[in-house]
């Protein structure tokens, strides 16, 4: 797998697969070369970014670059959805968006997650309301230096104008673009809907389907659509695609092919770290007063585990609809493009 | 080139306490990063002290204290510490000053910044007396301590300098040898004004060499529960709003900041209250076998909220008279803390 993911047009369903086992080889071979041109001038990552709709493995994967000894995976923040601080708070105060950061800055400044320290976070967030979010980052980046943070909010991939945020406020960004497979990530999402046990919540994976809109795949599809046009105004020595299932089946391989990408270390030492999401201190449910901040299903059992990562096929009927129905065409493409079958 | 913000901490546990606060405070209130923060400890440190500082990343160096015969120096030893010589800005702090706000408008220029103490305590006769017998110059200049009356022009309160690189080793240099020779004609002071020596020949010091004090503001080192509110009305100056807090004693039984009379000069303390809400849970007030218990309420303070606004003005001259010396080094707010001014 390459760099990039062979789509030549990624906007509304004119999707073009170029093509899958060759043409993704013949992408990781244009990479290779590009690394060993030059590696010498290349300057540092200044933030690690994963760009990804929700349910997409965003949550174990950071956990597990986190684990790298030059990396520092942060929980979802919500920071580069907005510019200014203010903006954030006055858009996320009293949902759960705000765990991640407190938690972020808990850790990082006052160096644990307790109710206290969360409290302390707020009151230090609120003495920097006037900061823009990403100096708010490059604050948290400092105090874990020289680990790179490595950030992920799926929220701040779903429109360009976050990601040429992040792209004009950290000019050496490196973005890796995650990939699932659409119908496990509807899945995932459904699930997760089901299991939240709201009183109002759906009571199937149908109705759940259902309150999702006309095509549940759409926010996959968009989302995608969206990173990909962003990614074509990002050099391409900065931007790394990877499926999701292919990291949790084959760790090491795609682990390694990550850290060579970013040019930090690919020892095995740092490979097996890697390996161990679970000892993340963001691996699990923080205090009462932040308690979330990532995928709560990983957080109950923050191992690596390659057998979720299964993908179905693209061509058989999408488990939450009992009429037979399938992924849209442009889902489909798409996909394909990405190399799911 | 930064600004480095540096204290001393001596044995006593309500020392402990107070650097926990003033570092606290710093981190969040006064948007200072952790790299910026030195705590100079004195003998045997609490291990809770050493090990949230270290969570924080603040620096820590072991000191010997200054003289033995007088406390209130130990801040000198803070001129031997290399990452202060380094920095462009030294910030000198007792620890017990709370910062509501940042000061970096003030850590800048070529000259000590201080603030002219509140009231004159020595007689201009023993001033010259003093002078003559250290064969400097007696200055001609005289101008307003806090309270009106006339005082030389470099005794400032000793809560809070600003010394800049190119002063720093001068300062030190010059500051050390002046206070032990005072320390060795303790007559000059006589009797409690003793607790002045450090103040005393940080002015001999500043006119042995020549150099002028850009004076801090009084919301810099704002005396809360004094009536420094009041000197600042009656020079003109309302409404300001208090930036640094210099508490003394004026701290309830769990740890809160007296709150004013003047409701217009809460707002600080209320926001350092809220921290000290935080502090309370990791780092407990230690009891005092004088007061009640931590987890005692005094007659009106109710739980969780800041303490009774008792007003807590410096004792006169006559009271110190009466007062014990300190028990042991008092560079925090002591049981003399009016010998900080």
């Amino acid at each position: 797998m390459g760099g990039k993911p062979p789509v030549s047009e990624a906007r509304g369903t004119s999707v073009t697969q170029l093509g899958c086992g060759d043409d993704r080889q013949r992408g990781l071979d244009s990479i290779d070369h590009w690394v060993g041109e030059v590696e010498l001038v290349r300057p540092p990552a200044d933030i690690v970014v994963i760009l990804a709709p929700p349910r997409s493995f965003t949550t174990v994967l950071s956990a597990m670059l986190g684990q790298h000894p030059q990396l520092y995976g942060l929980p979802e923040t919500y920071f580069l959805t907005c510019d200014s601080v203010d903006e954030w708070a006055a858009l996320y105060r009293g949902t759960n968006h705000t765990d991640g950061a407190l938690r972020a800055i808990a850790q990082t400044i006052f160096g644990a997650q307790t109710t206290p320290t969360v409290n302390m976070a707020r009151q230090w967030l609120q003495a920097r309301s006037y900061l823009s979010t990403s100096e708010v980052l490059r604050l948290l980046a400092r105090r874990v230096a020289p680990r790179i943070l490595v950030e992920k909010t799926p929220a701040a991939s779903e429109r360009l104008e976050f990601m040429r945020r992040m792209l004009r406020e950290f000019p050496q960004a490196r973005f890796l673009h995650l990939t699932r497979h659409p119908s496990a990530q509807v899945l995932s999402r459904l699930e997760r809907r089901l299991r939240a046990g709201r009183t109002d919540g759906p009571t199937s994976l149908a109705e759940a389907a259902e309150r999702l809109g006309e095509d549940p795949a759409w926010l996959w599809f968009s989302t995608h659509r969206t990173i990909l046009r962003f990614l074509e105004e990002v050099p391409d020595h900065q931007q790394l695609w990877a499926r999701g299932e292919d990291v949790l089946r084959a760790p090491d391989r795609e682990l390694g092919r990550i850290a060579e990408w970013l040019g930090i270390r690919t020892d095995e030492d740092a490979i097996e770290q890697m390996k161990h999401p679970e000892r993340s201190v963001f691996a699990r449910a923080g205090p009462r007063n932040a308690l979330w901040g990532g995928d709560e299903k990983f957080y109950a059992d923050p191992v690596l585990r390659s057998s979720s990562a299964e993908p179905p096929r693209l061509d058989v009927p999408v488990p939450w609809s009992s009429d037979g129905r399938r992924l849209s065409d442009g889902v489909r493409q798409l996909a394909t493009a990405f190399g799911y079958e | 080139m930064r600004t480095v913000y540096s204290c001393v901490v001596d044995t006593d546990p309500k020392y402990a306490r107070q650097a926990v606060l003033w570092a606290a405070s710093l981190l969040v209130h006064g948007e200072q990063e952790a790299e910026s923060l030195v705590v100079h400890t004195i003998g045997e440190t609490d291990p809770r002290l050493t090990d949230l500082l270290d969570s924080w990343g603040v620096e820590q160096v072991q000191v010997e204290p200054f003289d033995s015969r007088h406390p209130y120096s130990n801040k000198l030893v803070q001129f031997a510490t290399p990452s202060l010589q380094q920095a462009q800005h030294v910030v000198l702090c007792d620890c017990d000053l709370a910062f509501a706000a940042p000061i970096a408008p003030w850590t800048k220029g070529d000259r000590i910044r201080a603030r002219i103490v509140q009231r004159p305590w020595l007689p201009l006769t023993q001033w010259r007396s003093i002078f003559e017998a250290a064969n400097i110059r007696f200055p001609r200049v005289r101008v307003r301590a806090g309270n009106g009356q006339p005082t030389l022009p470099s005794f400032c309160n000793g809560g809070l300098y600003v010394v800049p690189q190119r002063l720093f080793e001068r300062v030190g240099s010059n500051w050390c040898q002046w206070d032990r020779w005072l320390l060795d004609h303790a007559e000059l002071l006589g009797g409690p004004l003793a607790i002045f020596a450090d103040q005393v020949s940080f002015t001999l010091a500043c006119e042995a060499m020549g150099e002028r004090i850009d004076y801090l503001p009084v919301e810099l080192n704002y005396h809360s529960g004094t009536r420094a509110a009041a000197a600042a009305a009656r020079d003109g100056r309302k409404g300001f709003v208090p930036r640094v807090l210099h508490y003394h004693s004026a701290v309830g039984p769990r740890g809160f900041l007296f709150q004013e009379r003047i409701p217009s000069m809460n707002a600080a303390t209320e926001r350092v209250n809220q921290l000290i809400r935080s502090l309370n849970e990791i780092f407990p007030v230690p009891p005092s076998p004088s007061e009640p218990g931590a987890d005692q309420l005094s007659p009106g303070e109710p739980p969780d909220m800041p303490g009774p606004a008792e007003p807590a003005d410096l004792p006169s001259p006559a009271d110190l008279m009466d007062a014990p010396k300190p028990a042991g080094s008092a560079v925090g707010a002591g049981s003399l803390d009016a010998g900080d001014d």
